[in-house]
This record gives C-alpha cells, sequence and structure tokens, in this order.
C-alpha cells in the first residue's frame, strides 16, 4: 500500500512533460521521426507470457497484467497477498516483496529479508535483482512495469512478478528505468606514438558506468601497414583485462590491400565486427583515396558491415596547417583555422555520394558542425542510408575555448573534427538529433594529460587529439535535449542507446527493456543537478571540457550485467568482468533498405547490333578517357587490344606522342573512308 | 567628321564603315533606340542623326534589336585527342559561330600532361591564327602539377593575356589533380589575378564505375551516362567550392549538366562564394534519353563530360536557374567528332572521345526556351549570351556591351525568325546534330564582326585567319572586388600566450606524420616548415631533461594523472597550466 502511494507521489514529482495524465496505460508514443517508426515486434513484450519465463512458475497462462496507476481497483488486487504461493496466477497474485516501503522518494535497495519464507535463498544478491514501480522506458514508448532479473538477463517484466525468494529489490519509487546507454564511440587506452590514452579500458568503462552508460564500442586502430586481426587481438586482450562493462568494437581500415581484404572478410565472419572505419584526413597516414574509399564500400556492403567515416577533407587540412604554421600560428586556435567546418561539410557530401554509388550504409562519425550536419540531414531526404553521431563534446560544448590563454585548456579541447567556434552549434546539433536527422550519440572519448598534449605546445598539429565524454554524455543530452523540450524520454532512449543497438546488430539484446534482453538498466534520476568538474569525474584528464556546466538529470542506480554497479553515488566496478559482443553483419535496421535498392538498381545494357562503320585510327599513347589504377582493373587492357588489332584499314597508324602540326589531319579522318569494307550498315546512319 | 562627306573618291571598302540605322539598342542592362556608325572595327558614334562620312554602307534596322554579339566562353574547336582531332577546326567552328551570332569564341588549350603551358599556348595561337574567322582567347588547362607549371602560368599571365586556368577533377590518371594540388593552383590563380575553371566530376568514383559497368558487360553509349551519375558530378562541384572558399580564389564551372550540380552552385553563391557556373548549350537544349538510343551512331554523338542528365526535365531547370542569375554564363563546349571517330568506343564506352556541337545554336536555342517562354527579358539574354562572360573574363566594355569605343561585334536579331535544326543545314563540318529537330525560334539575321558584315541574308562572308587574339588583363573587377576584400577580412592572428612550460609527454622517435607532408615537387615552403618541425626537436628534449625529480616510480603503470605529482616544478608553477 505505501508503495503504491508512494509510486503515485513519485509521479506527481514527475515534470509535466513527463507525466501522463490518470494512467500509465501502454500507449505507444506521440512523437514519430521516419527512423523511429516503431520498429517490428516492438509491442510484442508487454503480453508477459510466463511460459516463457524460466524461474520456476508454471502453468499460468494469464491475461494482461492488471494496469497499475488506475488507484482502487487495482489495490483491491493486491491485498490478498500470499507470499509462498509462488504458483498462484501472476494477474492476481501479489509480490510481496518489499511491500514495506518507506515514505521516502528515493529508490531504495533492500536484500530479501529473513521473513521471506520462500525456497530459494541464495546469497548472491546482486545475481537476482527485481526493480519494483519503475516506468519502463523503451524507444517506441513507456510503462509501468516491474523487472525482474537473474544471471544478467531480464528474465520477468510486468506486474506482481512471482520472483523466487532472497531477491534483492531496488524501489524504482517510479522513476524511469531505461536500457543502458550504448556510448558508439570510444577510444579506450589508445596508443598513441608510445604514449596511451590516459584512461584505459578499466578507467573509462568505469567513467562510463558512472555516467549510465553500460556498454562501449571502442575503435581498433591498426597502424597502417600492420596487421587488422593483430591489433583486434590487441585490443581484445586489453579489453578483456579492464573493461568493467560489455563492449565491443569497430576496427578503423587504415590501409587498403588484399589481405587487409581477407582480414575484414574474417573479422565479420568470425570475430564479430559489423562496423569499419575509414578516415578522409589525415593524409600520408591513415587516409583514404576515393577510389579506395569505393572499393571498401563496395566491399562493406557485399559483406554486410557499416561503413564508418572520419569526414574531413585532409588534403586540404595539410594545405591550411602548412600555411597556419608558416603565419606564426602554432597554438590550439590553428587546430580549428586549419579545419574549417566546410571542409568537414565537403568531406561528408563525398562520403555520401561515394556510399550512395557503391549502395552502402554510411555511418558519419564525430558530426561536430552545422554544416555537416545539413548535409547528412538533406542526404537523408533524399533517401540516402546515413547515420549521423554528433558526440557529448559538440553537443555539450563550443569551439571558442581553442582562443583560451591557457594553453592547457585551450588544448584539451583539440579533437578533429574541431569544436565549431560557433556557439550556437551545439543547440543546433540537439535539435538535429531530436528530429531524428541524426540518429546515434557517442563520446568519441580519447583523453590525454596535459603533458601528453603538450607534445604539441609548438605545432598544434603535433597534440595529440581527443576529448572527453563518456561519463557525461547521457545526462549531458538529458539537460540539453530532454529538460528543454526537444524530444522526449522515448526519444533519449533511442539516441542514447536503442539506435546505437539496432546499427550494431544487437538490438534486442541491448537497447531495450524486454523479457531475455540484457540486464543493462539506469534507473534515471530526472531531478538530481550535478555540476561537472574535472575534480569529481571519473576520468584520469586533468581537464573537463565541460568544466563548471550544471546539468540536470543523471542515473541514480545503474545495473550492469544484472549487478548493481551503482547505487548512492558509489561505485562498485569490477574491472575485467565486461564482456565482448559480437555484431552480426546485416543489422536489418541498415540493410533492409539497402538490399530493396540492390533489387533495383540492377543495369541493363541496351541490346543493338554491331557497329561496323568505319572506325578512326587512335594512338595509345595518351588514354584520354580515364583508367582506374592498374592494379584494380585486369581487365581493361585486353579488351582494347584485340580491339586495335580488327582495324588497320585505314593504313598508317597515327604516331604515338603529342600531336605535332604535320601529324594532324586538316580534314576530318573519318571522311576519308566513305565506303568502308562489307559495306554500310544502317547503324552508323543517322536516324 | 564632316570632313569626310566631300571625299567622294575614298575606294567603297563598304564593310569597313557602316552604320546601323533604327536600331533598338539591347545591352545587358537597358534597351534604346540609336543609330550605330562603326569604323575600322570600333564603334565611333551612337545616337540619332549621326553625322557619318559619306559611302557608308548602310544597314536599316527597322526597330529591330541589335545585341552585341554572342561570346561562347567555352569551345574546343580542332582538339587533338589521341592522335585524331576534333572535327570542327578554328575555321569551321568560328564560321559556325558567326552564323549562330556568336562574334568571339574562347577555347580551351589542352597541354598534353608532362608538355609546357607556354609550348601549348603558342602551338593554339598558332592554330586559331590562321584559321580563326571571329576574335578569339583562349583559357588553358592544367593538366600537370609541377614547379614548372607555376612558372608558365605566371608567363602566361603576364605575356600572353591569359586569365582563366582549366582544372580537371576528373580523368583519372591522365588529366585529374589531387585536391592538394587543386588547393595549391588555386592559390597560384588566386595570387595571380586569374579565375579558376575547374571540370567538376569525380574522377575516382568513375573510373571505379567504369570499370564495374565494363563488367557488367554494358559497353555502349549508355554505360558513359550510367558511369558517370549526376551525384559525382554535385560532389566535384561541392568540393571545387570548398577548396575556392579555403583559398579565396574565384571559382568558374564549366559544363554544368545536371540540376543537382545547379543546385550545389546556387546554395553556394546564397551562401556567399564567389563562384560562377557555365550551362552549356547540350544541357539547355537537350537531354541524357537519348544514350539508350538503339542507333549506336546516334546514342554515341551525345558522348560528352559530365553527360546529358537523363533527367528530362533537366534543361527546363537549368534554364530557370540561368534566367534567374543564379548560372551566369553559356558556352556551347562545342567539341565534335566524326562517327567514325566516336567508334574507337564502339566495344568499350570509356575510349569513345568525347564532346558534343553547340556553338552554332547556342543563341537561338537560349532565346528560344527563356526568352519566348518568358523566363528571361532581352537584356538578362544579353547578359547571359554576352556581358557576364565579358565581365568576368575581363573583356568588358570591349566586348558584352554597344558602347562607343567597344568593338563593332553585334547582331541583329530576329525574334520572329524560325528554324530547325538539322545536321543538313549546320555549318560544322560533322554528320549529325544533337538538336537534330529541335524548332527554335529567333535567330540572327544580320552579324557584324570586327565592323565587318559577315551574315546578310542567311548568306555566310567569313574570312579564314582574321580573327585577332584578345588578351585579357587579370583581376577582373567584376571577380576580384570581392576577393579583395575578403583577403582583407580573413587574416588569422594567433594567441598571444607565454610559453608553455610545464611537463611535456615523450613520443617514440618514429613521429606521425599526420601533419602535413604534401607532394614534395610542389611546395618548396613545405620543406622550410619540416624543417621548423625538426628545430622544435631541441627545445622539447632541454625541456625534458628538467623533469627527471620525480624518478621512477611504483606506481608509474598506473595512468594517474600526471601533472599532480609534479606539484611544483623546478623554477616554480607557472600560471599558464593552471586550470581555469
Amino acid at each position: 500500500m505505501a508503495e503504491r502511494v508512494n509510486r503515485d507521489r513519485a509521479q506527481d514529482d514527475l515534470p509535466v512533460y513527463l507525466a501522463r495524465p490518470g494512467t500509465a496505460d501502454q500507449v505507444p508514443r506521440q512523437k514519430y521521426g521516419g527512423l523511429f517508426c516503431s520498429v517490428e515486434g516492438a509491442f510484442e513484450s508487454k503480453t508477459i507470457d510466463f511460459d516463457a519465463l524460466s524461474v520456476g512458475q508454471r502453468g499460468s497462462r494469464t491475461p494482461r497484467t492488471a494496469r497499475r496507476g488506475t488507484g482502487a481497483g487495482q489495490e483491491q488486487a493486491r491485498s490478498p497477498a500470499s507470499d509462498s504461493q509462488a504458483s498462484s496466477p501472476g494477474a492476481e497474485s501479489p509480490v510481496a516483496r518489499g511491500r514495506r516501503g518507506t515514505d521516502s522518494p528515493q529508490a531504495e535497495m533492500r536484500p530479501g529479508g529473513g521473513d521471506e519464507v520462500l525456497q530459494t535463498l541464495e546469497d548472491e544478491k546482486s545475481d537476482r535483482l527485481l526493480i519494483k514501480g519503475g516506468r519502463i522506458v523503451n524507444d517506441d514508448q513507456s510503462f509501468h512495469a516491474d523487472i525482474y532479473m537473474e544471471d544478467g538477463v531480464i528474465k520477468q517484466i510486468g506486474d506482481n512478478l512471482i520472483v523466487p525468494g532472497g531477491v534483492k529489490t531496488i524501489e524504482a519509487q517510479g522513476k524511469m528505468v531505461i536500457p543502458g546507454g550504448i556510448d558508439i564511440h570510444t577510444h579506450f587506452q589508445m596508443p598513441y606514438r608510445g604514449t596511451t590514452t590516459v584512461d584505459d579500458f578499466a578507467q573509462g568503462s568505469k567513467a562510463a558506468l558512472a555516467g549510465g552508460t553500460t556498454m562501449i564500442v571502442d575503435h581498433v586502430i591498426p597502424e597502417p601497414g600492420s596487421s587488422l586481426m593483430e591489433a583486434y587481438d590487441q585490443w581484445r586482450q586489453w579489453a578483456d583485462e579492464k573493461a568493467c562493462c560489455d563492449y565491443s568494437f569497430h576496427v578503423d581500415i587504415t590501409h587498403w590491400n588484399d589481405s587487409v581484404k581477407q582480414e575484414l572478410d574474417h573479422l565479420i565472419k568470425e570475430k564479430g565486427v559489423n562496423s569499419f572505419q575509414v578516415y578522409m584526413a589525415y593524409k600520408d597516414y591513415y587516409q583514404m583515396s576515393n577510389s579506395e574509399l569505393y572499393e571498401i564500400f563496395t566491399f562493406l556492403a557485399e559483406r554486410g558491415g557499416i561503413a564508418q567515416v572520419h569526414a574531413e577533407n585532409g588534403e586540404i587540412i595539410a594545405e591550411e596547417q602548412a600555411r597556419m604554421l608558416q603565419m606564426g600560428i602554432t597554438g590550439p586556435e590553428g587546430h580549428v583555422l586549419s579545419r574549417p567546418e566546410e571542409l568537414e561539410a565537403e568531406a561528408v557530401f563525398r562520403a555520401i555520394t561515394i556510399a550512395s554509388q557503391t549502395n552502402c550504409p554510411l555511418y558519419v562519425t564525430r558530426v561536430m558542425s552545422k554544416s555537416a550536419a545539413d548535409i547528412i540531414s538533406q542526404a537523408r531526404k533524399k533517401g540516402n542510408v546515413v547515420f549521423g553521431e554528433p558526440i557529448t563534446a559538440s553537443l555539450g560544448t563550443d569551439g571558442t575555448h581553442y582562443w583560451s590563454k591557457n594553453w592547457a585548456k585551450a588544448a584539451s579541447f583539440v579533437t578533429s573534427p574541431p569544436l565549431s567556434p560557433d556557439p550556437t552549434t551545439p543547440d543546433y546539433l540537439n535539435t538535429m538529433l531530436s528530429s531524428g536527422d541524426l540518429s546515434v550519440t557517442g563520446s568519441a572519448h580519447c583523453t590525454f594529460s596535459v603533458a601528453q598534449k603538450a607534445i604539441g605546445k609548438d605545432d598544434f598539429t603535433q597534440i595529440p587529439e581527443g576529448v572527453n565524454g563518456v561519463e557525461e554524455r547521457m545526462a549531458l543530452i538529458w539537460d540539453k535535449a530532454v529538460t528543454t523540450g526537444k524530444m522526449d524520454e522515448n526519444m533519449f532512449v533511442a539516441v542514447t542507446s536503442t539506435n546505437a543497438a539496432k546499427i550494431l546488430n544487437l538490438y534486442p539484446r541491448k537497447g531495450r527493456i524486454a523479457v531475455s534482453s540484457d540486464a543493462d538498466l539506469v534507473i534515471w534520476d530526472t531531478d538530481a543537478i550535478c555540476t561537472i568538474t574535472a575534480k569529481t569525474h571519473n576520468s584520469a584528464a586533468e581537464y573537463n571540457v565541460f568544466e563548471g556546466m550544471e546539468l540536470r538529470g543523471a542515473p541514480q542506480v545503474v545495473i550492469c550485467q544484472g549487478k548493481i554497479v551503482l547505487e548512492d553515488g558509489n561505485l562498485h566496478v569490477t574491472s575485467g568482468v565486461g564482456r565482448f559482443i559480437p555484431c552480426s553483419p546485416f543489422p536489418d535496421f541498415a540493410y533492409k533498405r539497402v538490399k530493396a535498392r540492390k533489387q533495383l538498381a540492377v543495369l541493363r545494357a541496351v541490346p543493338r547490333g554491331m557497329y561496323d562503320g568505319p572506325v578512326s585510327e587512335f594512338s595509345m599513347s595518351r588514354g584520354g578517357t580515364p583508367s582506374a589504377s592498374a592494379r584494380t582493373s585486369p581487365t581493361k587492357q585486353p579488351v582494347r587490344n584485340l580491339h586495335q588489332s580488327g582495324f588497320s584499314l585505314t593504313g598508317n597508324p597515327a604516331p604515338c606522342g603529342p600531336p605535332t602540326p604535320d601529324d594532324v589531319p586538316i580534314r576530318p579522318a573519318g571522311r576519308r573512308i566513305v565506303v568502308p569494307p562489307g559495306g554500310r550498315s544502317n547503324i552508323t546512319s543517322l536516324s | 567628321m564632316s570632313g569626310y562627306q566631300g571625299k567622294k573618291n575614298i575606294p567603297r571598302i563598304t564593310s569597313d564603315r557602316l552604320l546601323i540605322k533604327g536600331a533598338k539598342i539591347v545591352n545587358d542592362d537597358q534597351s534604346f533606340q540609336a543609330d550605330i556608325y562603326m569604323e575600322d572595327g570600333v564603334i565611333k558614334q551612337i545616337g540619332d542623326n549621326l553625322i557619318v562620312p559619306g559611302g557608308v554602307k548602310i544597314i536599316e534596322a527597322h526597330g529591330r534589336m541589335v545585341m552585341p554579339g554572342g561570346i561562347d566562353v567555352h569551345t574546343r574547336f580542332q582538339m587533338p585527342d589521341r592522335g585524331m582531332v576534333a572535327a570542327d577546326d578554328f575555321y569551321q567552328g568560328t564560321r559556325a559561330a558567326l552564323a549562330g551570332g556568336t562574334t568571339m569564341i574562347l577555347d580551351h588549350v589542352v597541354p598534353e600532361p608532362g608538355v609546357s603551358l607556354v609550348a601549348a599556348f603558342k602551338q593554339w595561337r598558332e592554330w586559331a591564327d590562321s584559321k580563326s574567322c571571329c576574335d578569339y582567347s583562349l583559357h588553358v588547362d592544367i593538366t600537370d602539377w609541377n614547379k614548372g607549371t607555376q612558372e608558365d602560368m605566371e608567363t602566361l599571365v603576364k605575356d600572353h593575356g591569359v586569365n582563366s586556368f582549366l582544372v580537371y577533377l576528373a580523368y583519372k590518371d591522365v588529366f585529374q589533380l589531387s585536391d592538394s594540388q587543386i588547393y595549391e593552383v588555386f592559390s597560384v590563380i588566386r595570387d595571380l589575378g586569374a579565375i579558376a575553371q575547374v571540370h567538376a566530376e569525380n574522377g575516382d568514383i568513375i573510373a571505379e564505375e567504369q570499370r564495374r559497368i565494363l563488367e557488367l558487360g554494358i559497353t555502349g553509349p549508355e554505360g558513359h551516362v550510367l558511369s558517370r551519375p549526376e551525384e559525382v558530378e554535385a560532389e566535384a562541384v561541392n568540393r571545387s567550392v570548398t577548396i575556392a572558399n579555403q583559398t579565396n580564389c574565384p571559382l568558374y564551372i564549366t559544363k554544368v549538366m545536371s540540376k543537382s550540380s545547379a543546385d550545389v552552385i546556387a546554395l553556394a553563391r546564397k551562401r556567399g562564394a564567389v563562384v560562377y557556373g557555365e550551362p552549356i548549350s547540350a544541357s539547355l537544349g537537350t537531354d541524357g534519353t537519348h544514350y539508350w538510343s538503339k542507333n549506336w551512331a546516334k546514342a554515341a554523338t551525345y558522348v560528352t563530360s559530365p553527360p546529358l542528365s537523363p533527367d528530362p526535365t533537366t534543361p527546363d531547370y537549368l534554364n530557370s536557374l540561368l534566367s534567374c542569375g543564379d548560372l551566369q554564363v553559356t558556352g556551347s563546349a562545342h567539341c565534335t567528332f566524326q562517327t567514325s571517330q566516336r567508334a574507337i568506343g564502339k566495344d568499350n564506352f570509356t575510349l569513345m572521345p568525347e564532346g558534343t556541337n553547340g556553338t552554332e545554336e547556342r543563341m537561338s536555342l537560349i532565346w528560344d526556351k527563356c526568352v519566348v517562354t518568358g523566363k528571361m527579358d532581352e537584356n538578362q539574354f544579353v547578359a547571359v549570351t554576352s556581358t557576364n562572360a565579358a565581365k568576368i573574363f575581363n573583356l568588358y566594355p570591349r566586348k558584352g556591351r554597344i558602347a562607343v569605343g567597344s568593338d563593332a561585334d553585334l547582331v541583329l536579331w530576329d525574334p520572329d525568325i524560325t528554324k530547325i535544326i538539322s545536321a543538313k543545314s549546320h555549318n560544322l563540318a560533322v554528320d549529325y546534330n544533337i538538336f537534330e529537330g529541335t524548332e527554335v525560334r529567333g535567330g540572327p539575321s544580320v552579324v557584324i564582326s570586327q565592323g565587318k558584315i559577315v551574315l546578310e541574308e542567311g548568306s555566310l562572308h567569313t574570312t579564314e585567319g582574321c580573327g585577332r587574339y584578345v588578351s585579357r588583363k587579370p583581376f577582373p573587377d567584376q571577380v576580384y572586388k570581392r576577393i579583395k576584400a575578403r583577403s582583407r577580412l580573413t587574416e588569422l592572428r594567433g594567441v598571444p600566450r607565454g610559453q608553455y612550460d610545464g611537463p611535456v609527454c615523450e613520443v617514440t622517435a618514429t613521429p606521425k606524420v599526420m601533419s602535413t607532408v604534401s607532394s614534395v615537387k610542389t611546395s618548396p615552403a613545405k620543406l622550410q616548415q619540416q624543417q621548423q618541425q625538426v628545430t622544435h626537436q631541441p627545445v622539447r628534449n632541454l625541456h625534458q631533461s628538467g623533469f627527471s625529480l620525480s624518478g621512477a616510480q611504483v606506481d608509474d603503470n598506473i595512468p594517474r594523472r600526471n601533472t599532480q605529482r609534479i606539484v611544483a616544478p623546478p623554477g616554480g608553477k607557472a600560471n599558464i597550466t593552471s586550470l581555469g
């Protein structure tokens, strides 16, 4: 009873935009962007099929559970409590555990007490967890239900669940329970010229968990020329030793040849990687040419991978950097001056063009500027399969700090593409994220200490790049987008977790609160207010790019792999428990459309008779038409040779080399052959 | 002037002195009624009741329009291609131009990669001087980029009156330049006060697509358009606009063939970029559906790059953009090849020589598509066919305007003439016309070039070799006024800071060359910069040496906040590293 009251109270406490008048009915959410229409099966898990549950109940096929929040009827249904009747029908069976609610509006955790008389009394309390009275927020809808999880998997959702005894219970008090965040872009423990980013997998994933992110996707960056597999194994080793939460990998393609192709194939088929990043920047190092991009995209499209791009025009940047240094600009402001946002937009445009040619789903990492976001939005309107990822830094702060007089502070903002000096950018990107034009959020968390940044103290091109953000991501988006009314809580779940899971083909295991999904949950406190500062953050870096920012909304309880890792502000993480989550190729989210297009885009030749009219002589000295790079097109040469051999009728071939005036026939050469041998065919006549 | 009137014995050189009476003079800004008197190829007087010497040939205009002769900004007459030569040479080509009311052409010099620009330029001069029937000037294409090229460009601008250079984003491994090269070319062009033209298509993607399409067994002309989708054109336009903006260089897009690339240009102009777009006769007058013609020879005649768009609404769209000023000038990209020359590519579309006709039809087509339909008025017509080109390429007001002192290149325009374009009646050396059967309204009734009547009552009187080379000065006002203002504004300044004297992390010897090492051959400046980087090394080493105080620690392997360990560096803590 008390609990009931508490929940109602908690709901009263909710801000207006969250409160649903009178009922917590399962109403499909109101907001539909094209992308975020409810997915297949989205409405299935609402009916609790107890047969499917493995907790030991039997028999009871129940109708939909009675609805919560409807007041008296509900209370009546709960009153005949009988704790030991494990097998009683679910709907009418009350769940007594944790009925001794407190009057505190805070969520509360309590181990199963001695007064519970259930058969299973286990000591591993955190292995079985029950969240009572939470408001489950998925990307498509929100509803009130209890969640029971065991062995790191959600086993039951519904009201009045029948659960074994000795279960630790968390009273959510009507607070939101959301799927744990997925940070789709991190660079933990990234080697850089002999040093390593200060946040390793332990530190980084700890910070992630502290911020409500329960899964990270890190980038494997093989040195150009070295094996992708070796790099992958290396990263796996690092992460397996240290990660505190589940993780997965993107692999960056830093060079391109046939052996890389084989390794990609292996990674996709055997190693559970389905997304690969290519760089359009970092000239002479990571940068890929347009032809290579084309080949990589073609390859990925065949194998069901997602092509990610770091989109900046590296060639122009190299030129601009040289110019800046010549002008004597060596500080961090040179970084942003040499990488104007136009170059980012240009590269995004180019990547989209190539992806559209090759019919490959494209994922643009780190959308940092308005113009890049605009291009993505335009392309999506034209129907391209492209996803944009703004990062915490671009959503939360701007590039004016590059001009800070404090070198160390200015340097801490250095990342590529740079933060836009336009202070309206964060707001704009948040709007685009809310409208669905941008799809997912990452942090691109890649932190260096001041000493490491100081490698570039006399030359901004040497400053190691990267900003923090893994810890702040969820709270920042909540503050910037939800409390401002740009998006609702469901959209919040979509951009912080669900969309990422869909793109990586991890859905519904991750990114959704549903039966048999992973027990990665966050109880979100919408009222918490915290101030970000480097003094209290969980990253090892001395600077925080969001220093001093006050954010509303924070995780109150974080559950990762079914274990509570954050409660009452205390982090309890275990290094090395993180599992590698393999991603399978051909995620439906991207490839359903791509497959349909493939069927449409079949090209056909026009059937014509053979042309048998006169053919001019031409010299082979110069390919007037482009031939692809030699290694890619072995087919062309023979065709052309065959062709030449058949046409000696016009006499002496034109000499090679650049034509001199003597060689140049004054009259068109073709005129001389009026009657070709074999007669003039009608194919050459004009109609 | 009146002194001449008595001298009856002066030989009557009829075409040297001309009076047009009762004409409606149409310039790009206004139209007005006046007589025009010209002598020695120059307009001497404009007004009513002019006093002119006797023995002057008089043309009665009867109130019809007289406009500045057209300027075709893009032709490729007599262009060599793999040992062949385009079917229309400078004689044939300029003759056709005059027949259509165009009195000046700007041809492209296409040096073979490796050949000096100046040598190629001289070669083209020689060809054109001996054959051209009307005034001409030359753009020079940059097909290769090295140190010599830059010197050549300077020579051309300073001594040869060239102020426009074209770079190719397409034709991989032949003409194509990389983005960095284009950046450098644009910087040079900006410093010289010239105009950067681009052939905008992404050559890398095209090469890949061509390979794919040949593998699919598509070898006919439809493969040409399939391998060059308009997106690829728009992408290249977008990229060149970006690079031009970075370098603050005026940009001129040749051959705008598709809606999407026209849109990119329009958008860039709205954002304030100095960019000009040139649709050509073919893109304004016809579309790319003919690539699928069953008749191979016909389909092949449409092959040009970028290709005509298969979208049949494209011509109309481009005409609209031309009328509203989003596109500014029109050329023809006239470059014709005989069917037998095209047949080189009968089994492989990539080998086909590219180009379409259009120099003769250009004026009439635009009149018919834009003025007759009410999209633009006669003044705008003059602007897009002649005046804008003259302004951009610094020929104004000598060309592109009817004014005292301007060249006597005039066209008496008859808006009522209707004509059906056909290969049978055109003035070209080839036996097809891509506008075959198109009925156009409006055409020149009299054409005057260099003060001489060259077209009258349907008959052409051209003189081979009388065309003069018109040299063009750099820094055209129309273009460079804005550029100059911008370059003053965009000066960049560093932030004055104290020396950073905190701890510096050690890096391994192999430097990550993620910064700026571009093509070595091109920029001597880069070397300097690398040396600079080298000189930084000692500084860093010095610096590092100061921090051995903390020594090896047990917890060195634990990545904690490094600076916290060094609370008091020797010499005191600098405020530059403190937080705040």
